[in-house]
């Protein structure tokens, strides 16, 4: 038994007793709780196990930094793992494990990790890479460590984003940001202030504070009242700023579910994302207490002295009986004078110093207490719990001077190695660092951002200058956006305080003690100790952000917190080189961990790149459409029916096109209308092919490059009228098309009269396409005139189709009479059950994008993006004659001249027949030269390939070098050690001459 | 043979999806009219035109409409509106327009089938829209009045503030309305009562 509830004093509420669970024991805590305190009041010691070598861990901070008491938090759907028992607010019926350990933290099966220790050095993964074999190690790391666990079912809870913009965005609600958030609102600026705690007041909340004579938190809480009834603030408590990206943008996150709401199961929602835009940032985030770096450092029971002063204040918890304190700064003095008042036993008080002249040390030495100077902790002893503390003399400030040693019986030791400012933030904005040898830390010196830190985050210890200069920050940032006249609050006065320097002491040096193998951690969540970074550097790490990887210092979870700044102090010594210049690795976000489900946000399930729907996507389910994403929507694959795989759908639904007549759904066919007296001009610039030419009522295939002459998109281009045009696009290829339009008029051809507009979704397109088609249009009303004589392949005509506007185009990729309707949207539906209903007595049959891709291989269409890739050009699809034809320039030509793109070994586009009698070659298997024996150089490859239900067998496209030179040639079809054996020939195997395309 | 039956982005036919959660309302708006005037390099005299056709000039002021005789015009981008109405009459307009602007850099786009409108209302709107869009939509700066193009989740999305209590047009495309009617119904769901 250690820690204890005191009867009296906190921010508890005694009267209000909630059960627990930890570890599979049932505890007692009090309403105002964290786990943390309420495990530390029920005397729990080990509230966790090393990650390395599961040593007994106990609770060492009382804030975001807890390094140790790392919880999986409930169980199923709805647990967290690695949550920080110190940030989890006690509520009924909570449930939590300690991580890093098997069954418990208590008895842990997994500990005898820890008498390999000497076995697991810094850089130990990296060295089994080497020798002898990482696969050996890899299976009993991986079980041994990594931390919690996912929960393996869906989460149920909600996640949303919120997007904010604000002129000043103050993160921390301590003295400093509440006096800065109220400065900047009283300026009639709009203000949030965001603070991770429950409660506003930050330090306040830990140190009995007086503000102008009053109760610090007293002075906080008529702040926070004025704040709540101004209607430009928006306070945020429970939220952690964890990022600040560039241009003012901070990320947020709001963690709802520690409300009452969502306890009781009033909310779903569990975390809220916020993005916001500032106008200038405060970073009021405070400054994190450093531990003390001495062999068995990690013993339950060390602990920050701050974060005792925290649970005896706050949560009125003491952290134990019997406290031994060592420090190297006046802070710790008062954190011994309220325990001595709380009545914990104060053992000893080691300050590293010559001396000190604060008048709390004054005030211990009445009430008897002794204090120690020169003096600090050179090991804990108790394994599974402090028992004892040694302490020696110190020479030179850090090293334990032999014959000195004295052993002081205790339950806890209380260390204090001086405060970091929160610089995360700031460092994140893109600021610059100095190091402070007054208070031995790094501080925000040079601002890249429109952002200011002020109090502790700005190396501010007297809390008298802090509010002062939180004042005159805020008016100065205000006034930069505009509010210059401003009815600024007068800071409330602190105590007159001027903390004295901070004692460097890194690490206590105990090599004279006769020590070899004595350990002192640096970071705790990592397992990282002086002797690795020692290690790290006799092996040659000498910077940084080296010894950071190879180490894996400070990238645990905490991101190291309480652990870099002694690291990088402990690199000053073994490098002889000043912490100014070994400096900071770089601080990256999140500050804190974010869930992954707050990152996604909405975005999951059918929010989750969502797909665009078909005007008649109902009726294609009514039909039994099996629907899939073709770039970006939901169209249907196939239409199987009554058990049908899907080959064998496809198998029908070719069959009932190629001999009678089909029905599919091409709305999401690209359609780009192009308008203007350079219509003609501007499109036969975009195009390969010459559309000067086209006149109206015809349609034209062409061919689109990029500016490197890559094949980029193909499509039909329709002259409506004089100058107007419509442009088709492949599926899912319509706004890459359109925006390559407007670039080039926009940032080239500027004097071109041309508008474009993409109109693809304003209109539903049906295919009706099959030798029996002319019979089923027949059946609607339309003024258009459908005989083949009037109405030819490749020609647009527009009308009116039962009683709705309507474009009509013969063109077809499957290489039957087809009509593409276009019909206004909303009747999308309609058209596609009146033609399912029109063609009734023909048997029309609705068909899906995986037999149109059989009919189009058939006929040997290409498929851009299938059939190309990254490298193709037209010449190598047979377009050769058309560019040598045209005179015009158009886009990519340039590119069409290079060597690269004249070279005689360019792949081909090329049909492919299996002769082996066997079924469909492997799409992307590989062209070989034909023969046996082991595979020589690929010559190209399968791009499509199917089985073929109109010729009874398997055909195949690919590119192949040379290939149009080596129609007949066999050649070998390799795929992961097998090979077929193929015939090159021309593509399109089905209906060679396209006589029923012009039927 | 009868004609043809219209729906709308969502499937309706007469009676419009509604939404209500609190005194806030998300509504589909069936059928509006809606028509696009594209016109190169934004042309004086082709604007003049459609100022005499439609009887209000499109605004040169970005991200503001205007409104005359039941039709509202948006700045959607240099040289690029949004004309919306009543049905009939934006069709009427659109084939008078296009009649006028025939042969000239212009495009008149009917998008009316092409997107989908959805209206909410009420007094958790902003903050609902807030969830799910990048835009600064703080009273102060996105008022009525005020138009703009930003992004609704993945989707793209032309906003319009008409009034206050704050009610705002939400025009997608249709393809999209499904989505955007679900994230918008998902947000205001959640909406603390």
């Amino acid at each position: 038994m250690s820690g204890y509830r005191i009867s009296e004093g906190g921010r508890i509420n005694r009267d209000k007793k909630l059960d627990f669970r930890f570890d599979g024991q049932n505890y007692q805590g009090c309403e105002g709780d964290t786990l943390a305190s309420a495990l530390l009041a029920n005397g729990v010691r080990i509230a966790g196990r090393g990650f390395k070598y599961h040593r007994p861990r106990g609770v060492m901070a009382a804030g975001i930094e807890e390094p140790n008491a790392l919880v999986q938090l409930e169980s199923g759907a709805e647990s967290t793992p690695n949550v920080k028992a110190t940030t989890i607010e006690l509520y009924h019926g909570l449930e939590a494990r300690a991580v890093n350990c098997w069954p418990t933290a208590a008895f842990d099966l997994m500990a005898v990790s820890g008498l390999f220790q000497r076995f697991l050095p810094a850089g130990f993964y990296y060295k089994t890479f080497i020798w002898p074999d990482w696969h050996v190690f890899e299976p009993l790391i991986r079980r041994a460590a990594g931390m919690g666990k996912s929960p393996e079912t869906n989460d149920p809870d909600v996640y949303e984003h919120r997007f904010a913009h604000t002129d000043v965005l103050v993160v921390g609600g301590g003295p400093c940001g509440l006096l800065a958030a109220l400065t900047a609102a009283r300026s009639g600026a709009q203000v949030m202030l965001v603070e991770l705690d429950r409660e506003w007041g930050g330090a306040l909340l830990s140190r009995k504070t007086t503000l102008t004579g009053a109760d610090g938190l007293a002075w906080a809480e008529s702040v926070v009242a004025e704040l709540e009834e101004m209607n430009n603030v928006t306070l945020l408590n429970r939220t952690t700023a964890f990022g600040f990206y560039d241009h003012g943008l901070m990320g947020l996150l709001e963690n709802i579910s520690d409300t009452d709401a969502y306890q009781k199961g009033r909310a779903r929602l569990r975390q809220r994302l916020w993005k916001v835009r500032a106008g200038h940032v405060i970073e009021a985030t405070g400054a994190l207490e450093r531990p003390l770096v001495f062999p068995n450092n990690d013993r339950p029971g060390v602990m920050l002295a701050s974060a005792a002063q925290t649970y005896f204040n706050r949560y009125g918890v003491a952290p134990g009986r019997r406290a031994v304190i060592a420090t190297t700064h006046d802070g710790a003095y008062e954190v011994a004078l309220d325990l001595h008042r709380a009545g914990v036993t104060i053992a000893a008080l080691a300050d590293a110093r010559d001396q000190t002249d604060c008048a709390a040390a004054a005030q211990l030495r009445q009430a008897g207490i002794p204090v120690f100077f020169r003096t600090t902790v050179t090991d804990a002893k108790g394994r599974r719990g402090v028992t004892a503390a040694e302490l020696h003399g110190l020479e030179g400030g850090a090293v334990a001077s032999p014959g000195t040693g004295r052993m002081v019986a205790c339950d806890v030791i209380l260390a204090s190695g001086g405060w970091s400012p929160s610089v995360q933030l700031f460092s994140q904005s893109g600021g610059k660092l100095a190091f402070d040898k007054e208070i031995q830390a790094f501080t925000p010196s040079h601002s890249v951002q429109a952002e200011s830190s002020i109090g502790a985050a700005a190396g501010m210890f007297s809390l008298r200058t802090a509010l002062a200069q939180a004042v005159e920050a805020t008016r100065r940032a205000v006034a930069t956006l505009g509010y210059d006249d401003i009815p600024a609050p007068a800071a409330p006065l602190a105590q007159a305080d001027d903390p004295a320097p901070v004692h460097a002491l890194w690490r206590v040096d105990v090599s004279r003690l006769g020590r070899p193998g004595a350990k002192a951690w640096i970071d705790f969540q990592h397992d990282v100790t002086d002797s690795d970074v020692g290690l790290a550097v006799r092996e040659n790490y000498a910077s940084v952000e080296h010894v950071k990887r190879y180490t894996t210092l400070g990238m645990a979870a905490d991101q190291g917190k309480t652990a870099n700044v002694n690291a990088i102090g402990v690199m000053e010594g073994l490098l002889d080189k000043p912490m100014a210049e070994v400096g900071t690795t770089k601080f990256r976000p999140p500050y804190d961990p974010v869930s992954l489900g707050a990152l996604a946000g909405r975005r999951v399930g059918e929010n989750l790149m969502p797909l665009r729907r078909l005007p008649a996507h109902e009726a294609h389910l009514a039909a039994g459409g099996r629907m899939e994403d073709y770039g970006g929507w939901s169209r249907p694959a196939c239409y199987p029916k009554g058990g049908e795989t899907e080959a064998e759908a496809i198998l029908r639904e070719v069959r009932a096109v190629r001999g009678g007549v089909g029905l599919f759904d091409a709305s999401p066919l690209g359609k780009i209308e192009v308008c203007g007296a350079d219509a003609a001009a501007f499109l036969s610039r975009m195009y390969v092919n010459n559309m000067k030419t086209l006149k109206p009522g015809k349609c034209r295939y062409g061919l689109m490059l990029n500016e490197n002459g890559i094949v980029f998109d193909d499509g039909v281009v329709a002259c409506l009228r004089e100058k107007h045009y419509l442009v088709g696009t492949t599926s899912g290829h319509a706004d890459a098309v359109s925006d390559m339009l407007q670039e080039w008029l926009q940032c080239e051809w500027g004097n071109f009269e041309v508008v474009t507009e993409n109109v693809t979704s304003g209109w539903a397109v049906m295919t009706v396409t099959g030798p029996r088609a002319r019979q089923v249009l027949s059946r609607l009303q339309t003024t258009i005139d459908l005989s083949r004589e009037a109405f030819p392949h490749m020609q647009i005509r527009e009308g009116r189709l039962d009683g709705a506007p309507c474009r009509l185009q013969r063109v077809s990729f499957t290489g039957e009479l087809s009509y593409e309707l276009s019909i206004p949207r909303g009747y999308g539906r309609a058209l596609w059950e009146r033609l399912m209903e029109a063609g009734a007595p023909e048997g029309i049959t609705p068909f899906g994008v995986e037999s149109l891709m059989v009919m189009r291989t058939e006929k040997g269409f290409l498929h851009v993006g299938a059939d190309t890739d990254g490298a193709t050009m037209p010449a190598d699809l047979g377009f050769g004659g058309i560019i040598a034809k045209k005179s015009d320039d158009f886009v990519g030509r340039r590119s069409t001249m290079t060597p690269e793109a004249t070279r005689e070994d360019r792949r081909q586009f090329v049909g492919l027949d299996v002769v082996d009698g066997q079924g469909p070659l492997k799409p992307g298997a590989h062209v070989l030269a034909a023969g046996d024996g082991p595979p020589t150089a690929t010559q190209g490859w399968v791009t499509s390939s199917v089985m073929s239900p109109s010729l009874g067998r398997p055909v195949a496209l690919g590119l192949v070098q040379r290939g149009r030179q080596r129609l007949g040639e066999e050649v070998r079809i390799w795929d992961l050690g097998h090979s077929r054996r193929a015939r090159i020939v021309a593509p399109g195997r089905y209906d060679p001459e396209g006589e029923r395309l012009h039927d | 043979m009868t004609e043809l039956a219209l729906l709308s982005a969502l499937g309706s036919t007469n009676s419009p999806w509604i939404f209500e959660k609190g005194e806030n309302r998300l509504e589909e708006e069936l059928f509006p009219g809606l028509l696009k005037i594209t016109l190169r390099k934004s042309d004086r005299a082709l604007r003049a035109v459609v100022a005499e056709k439609a009887g209000l000039e499109p605004p040169d002021r970005p991200n503001r409409f205007v409104e005359h005789g039941g039709l509202r015009c948006g700045w959607l981008a240099p040289g690029e509106w949004l004309l919306s109405g009543p049905e009939g009459e934006v069709a009427a307009l659109a084939a008078s327009l296009g009649g006028a602007l025939s042969g000239t850099a212009a495009l008149i786009t009917p998008l009316s089938h092409a997107r989908s409108v959805l209206v909410l209302t009420g007094p958790q709107a902003r903050q609902c829209l807030m969830t799910l869009t990048p835009l600064n939509l703080n009273p102060g700066s996105f008022k009525a009045g005020h138009c703009a193009r930003s992004l609704l989740g993945e989707a793209g999305m032309y906003i319009e503030a008409t009034g206050e209590p704050p009610v705002f047009r939400v025009i997608v495309d249709q393809s999209r309305a499904e989505y955007a009617w679900r994230l918008l119904r998902q947000a205001l769901e959640v909406l603390p009562t």
